[in-house]
């Protein structure tokens, strides 16, 4: 047994980007995709979309010169020069003071394009000083103190010639500037540098007296695009249009927010032709997810010092070069083995299991179990539909003895076909184990707000957080947090139960946060409530005709959908509350694209509804503006219409995932 | 500058002189109304403000004028009393009256402010989420007051200062829309004692999980709900601890008299910034009055 030397409910104390700083060279696992970045050979502009938590910011930052050239990295080769990223995240709402205010067009421009002259400006000058600390062997401090920058005075007679003034002369103008934005009226106007312009210059002064940096291309990434204003918007639409080397500009943005298009002139960005998008969410998700996020979590605890004896050198995970080696069946199998030891997943007949021997959750079954036999007018005994030996049916009988088709003599019948080893419909090919468990064990752990384990496992983590590693490094996090602390030897591994304890604190906890998901953070809030409910309610039919439905689609209603509703559609997806997904109608090809809408499986633990994604609902258009912007009553007839028409017994309403619909009626 | 405090349970416990000129806000509820009513009657002219955090504008009793040009307005009253009924006039509109005044050089304004004897509870369950309070619409989102505009970084050292109430979500909100905001270095500050004795909980048990999950770790401060004396005090405790390269801003998203304690700071130390979040308030968001509170404040 070997000891933990750090307490392992801290090891992630720090799971955001902008927690760790500039430099994440060493916490930054290679992503399988990365070579789709084509990072040392494109030369077209880039646009990295993806949301909050899919890794793009980590990304960006390790893209940045202070991670591409850490002083923690040994052997830095030439090639690296061909990339030299520039972050810049811009402060939108400084941003946004930068229009009106009885001030000219013109003067916005010339003053946005001064702004990011100095800001690029700036990252130039910072990214030759981390080259010059790395170990890169052919720049050092000297050089760069020699560095004369004379020329730049036809910008600005003021602009000072060596490195360090310049760098303190450029913090200065910053200064100067911010103090003139928050006061146009009176304090002078700045002299404007040219943005672009002022920036090639700059590292055409650079490059002209450093011959090692002959062949370096400098990319600016600017970092939440969408939010900036329209006119600055297109200043840098232009900019990247016409991006050549040595300065290429590229975007970042989230995913269904890049709707400005247009430039300076008559024409506008061509997805092809001007730029290549990257989408992150769709590159972690559709490459190996699984392994990427176990690599993060070893990465993780290895930086902690909490060594897993594992059976590969998390180094490797660092190296780009070494991508191919991690792609191998054996590496994959390792790797994941490990995590699924570490976050143990129970089956499904541990997790009938489970509920025999729990008397709270068997008298539950048995209490279905008479309520449905009532309801057929069977005088057959409860006890009969109980088989010990065979869990999993027996949990999911009471859902198909309130299928009017099956006749409780008929399940009687399959049940002892089963136990005898023969062809049955429980296991057979009607599948009615495979078809029903797992909506059968949510509906029994409901009513007790109690943790299912369900919930639990590391392949489960993965699903819950589809692609948003933030949402799975919380997962890990509140379950390593289970560990009692006087657990100090490996090999570790978090139960079941308490995994999917924590599953349901890091869904409610992650509920809490859609308040604050920009301008509709409130209704989307209540929306996903809502919506959530609604899935609930669903899982709550008695004969689980239709179960495990965790996504929707929109029929034609009597009204129809406006823009505002389109736009809150649009917020949503943006802030990964929902995820969009278009499928051709199998049957005919010729019909039209039918667009699913899927909620965040993150919510499901909250909720207790399947994360997979099995069965849609088909809303009208009536009822999904209810979901949306209906008052509380037109949201409590909705749930009582739902409630008859999938013939959910009245109680349910009652349990506490319904908390919702104790609301007052709004003032 | 020295601020006069005067509060009691009705008008008649507060002495109010005659103004010459009373600015008033957007009437939303019963306490609303009945500071108009009451600084209508003790006022020689009412005018009502209304600020377009969009268009940079004040609109003062129909006539549209740029916000910035509002010392230019004032400046026409130079000679007559002021009065600012901040129970009804939002953040920003008693930000540029008492940024106007000050600059030019008015020597006084008085300040009249009610306190809720209740605020409207939220619509959702009352036993999971006793906490949660319905004061705010959507917010239009932080966005820059000129005047008081700061370029948020993490390049360079900041210290945010955060002044909170019960809406947990305004917090949340600034620190996923500014992740350049430095968390470590961010204080945050709680009106205690509040308005009424435990209402301070409400704000404890929405904050923090925010401030535990985004790592606020500046500081936990704390300073009379109704008190902007306490907050000038504290704030200017703040800035008096400040490195010599850090800058400091404030985040008034708490309560009223919290919001003018930020005010009065910031009108001495331009070189602090506000941000803010400009909530447009729901209507009958609170019911019954406790407190009247009239604030002198002597520039």
């Amino acid at each position: 047994m070997k000891e933990l030397n750090t307490l392992i409910q801290d090891v992630f104390s720090k799971n955001r980007a902008e927690e760790i700083g500039y430099d994440v060279w060493k916490h930054f696992v290679i992503p399988p995709f990365f070579d789709l970045l084509d990072i040392h050979s494109a030369r077209k502009p880039r646009a990295i979309i993806g949301g909050r938590g899919c890794g793009k910011t980590m990304l960006l930052r390790y893209l940045s010169h202070q991670s591409m050239f850490s002083p923690l990295r040994d052997n830095i080769p030439d090639k690296d020069l061909s990339h030299i990223g520039l972050y810049w995240r811009p402060d939108t709402q400084f941003c946004n003071a930068m229009i009106k205010r009885e001030v000219r067009e013109d003067t916005w421009a010339g003053s946005f394009n001064h702004y990011v002259a100095i800001i690029v400006g700036l990252e130039v000058i910072r990214s030759l000083r981390s080259i010059a600390n790395s170990s890169f062997p052919k720049i050092n401090e000297g050089d760069i103190n020699n560095l004369n920058f004379d020329r730049l005075t036809f910008f600005n007679p003021d602009l000072p010639n060596t490195f360090d003034e310049l760098h303190n002369h450029l913090e200065g103008s910053l200064w100067e500037f911010e103090s003139w934005v928050n006061d146009v009226r009176k304090k002078r106007e700045p002299n404007f540098l040219p943005g672009k312009e002022f920036i090639l210059a700059l590292i055409t002064i650079i490059k002209s007296q450093l011959s090692s940096l002959n062949n370096a291309i400098f990319f600016v990434y600017i970092d939440e695009f969408e939010n900036l204003c329209e006119y600055q918007q297109q200043i840098i639409n232009t900019w990247l249009k016409h991006s050549e080397v040595p300065l290429i500009f590229n975007l970042a943005m989230k995913r269904g927010s890049f709707e400005n298009k247009k430039t300076l002139g008559q024409e506008f960005l061509a997805d092809i032709h001007d730029l290549r998008k990257h989408d992150i969410e769709d590159y972690v998700l559709d490459n190996n997810f699984e392994v990427f996020a176990a690599e993060i979590l070893f990465l993780t605890l290895s930086m902690a010092n909490i060594d897993f004896q594992l059976p590969f050198d998390v180094n490797d995970m660092r190296d780009p070069n070494k991508i191919s080696n991690r792609s191998t069946p054996d590496y994959r199998k390792n790797v994941l083995t490990v995590a699924l030891n570490l976050f143990p997943q129970m089956s499904n007949k541990e997790l009938a299991h489970q509920v025999f021997n729990d008397e709270t959750l068997l008298n539950k079954l048995k209490d279905r179990l008479k309520k449905a036999l009532d309801y057929r007018d069977s005088d057959i005994s409860v006890d009969n539909f109980l088989r010990r030996d065979f869990p999993e049916a027996s949990i999911i009988t009471p859902a198909l003895l309130y299928r009017k088709r099956v006749y409780p003599s008929d399940i009687i019948d399959e049940l002892n076909t089963l136990e005898k080893g023969e062809h049955n419909r429980f296991t057979g090919r009607t599948g009615w184990i495979h078809n029903n468990f797992i909506a059968c064990i949510l509906q029994l752990y409901a009513p007790y707000s109690r943790s299912c384990p369900f919930y639990s496992g590391f392949q489960t983590f993965c699903s819950l957080s589809k692609g948003n590693l933030r949402h799975f490094l919380e997962l890990c996090h509140k379950s390593l947090s289970k560990i009692p602390i006087s657990i100090k030897h490996l090999p570790l591994n978090v139960d079941p139960g308490k995994q999917a304890e924590a599953a349901r604190q890091a869904s409610a906890a992650f509920l809490g946060e859609v308040r604050s998901f920009g301008k509709y953070g409130n209704q989307l809030h209540a929306f996903v409530l809502r919506l959530g409910s609604l899935f609930a309610l669903s899982h709550q039919r008695l004969t689980l005709s239709e179960n495990e439905q965790s996504h929707f689609t929109i029929t034609k209603g009597f009204k129809q959908l406006d823009e505002l509703d389109y736009d809150f559609i649009n917020e949503a997806i943006k802030w990964s509350v929902l995820s969009m997904h278009t499928t051709t109608k199998k049957k005919d090809i010729t019909q039209p694209e039918d667009i699913e809408y899927i909620l965040n499986p993150i919510y499901a633990p909250y909720f207790y509804i399947t994360y997979r994604k099995k069965r849609r609902l088909e809303l009208s258009s009536d009822d999904f503006i209810t979901l949306i912007r209906g008052n509380i009553d037109q949201f409590s007839e909705l749930m009582k219409q739902y409630r008859r028409k999938w013939f959910v017994e009245a109680d349910s309403l009652a349990l506490p995932i319904f908390s919702i619909l104790d609301e007052e009626p709004e003032c | 500058m020295l601020i006069n405090m005067q509060e009691g349970l009705s008008e008649s416990n507060i002495s109010f002189t005659n103004h010459d000129i009373a600015f008033v806000g957007e009437v939303l509820d019963r306490r609303g109304e009945r500071a108009v009513e009451y600084i209508k009657s003790i006022s020689n002219s009412l005018l009502q403000l209304d600020y377009d955090e969009n268009e940079f504008t004040l609109n003062v009793d129909g006539t549209i004028i740029n916000a910035e040009r509002f010392d230019d307005y004032i400046n026409s009253f130079k000679g007559k009393s002021i009065a600012l009924e901040t129970t009804t006039l939002g953040f920003v509109e008693i930000f540029y009256c008492c940024k106007a005044l000050f600059d030019n050089k008015f020597p006084k304004v008085t300040l009249l402010y009610l306190e809720p004897l209740e605020y409207k509870r939220s619509s959702r369950s009352q036993i999971m989420h006793r906490h949660d309070f319905d004061l705010s619409e959507e917010f239009a989102g932080f966005r820059a007051i000129p005047g008081a505009t700061i370029m948020l970084s993490d390049r360079y050292s900041q210290r945010g200062v955060f002044l909170l109430g019960f809406e947990e979500r305004r917090l949340d909100r600034a620190l996923e829309d500014y992740q350049m905001i430095q968390t470590s270095k961010s204080a945050v500050v709680f009106g205690v004692p509040a308005f009424k004795a435990g209402w301070e909980m409400n704000s404890f048990a929405n904050n923090i999980r925010v401030i535990r999950d985004k790592k606020l770790r500046g500081g936990v401060h704390f300073c009379g709900a109704n008190n902007p004396l306490s907050t000038l005090e504290l704030l200017n405790k703040c800035y008096n601890t400040l490195n010599t390269d850090e800058r400091m801003f404030i985040s008034p998203i708490g309560t009223k008299p919290s919001g003018i304690g930020t005010i009065l700071f910031v009108l001495e130390h331009s070189d602090v910034g506000i941000l803010y979040d400009h909530p447009k308030q729901k209507s009958e968001r609170s019911s019954e009055i406790s407190k009247w509170h009239m604030f002198e404040v002597d520039f």
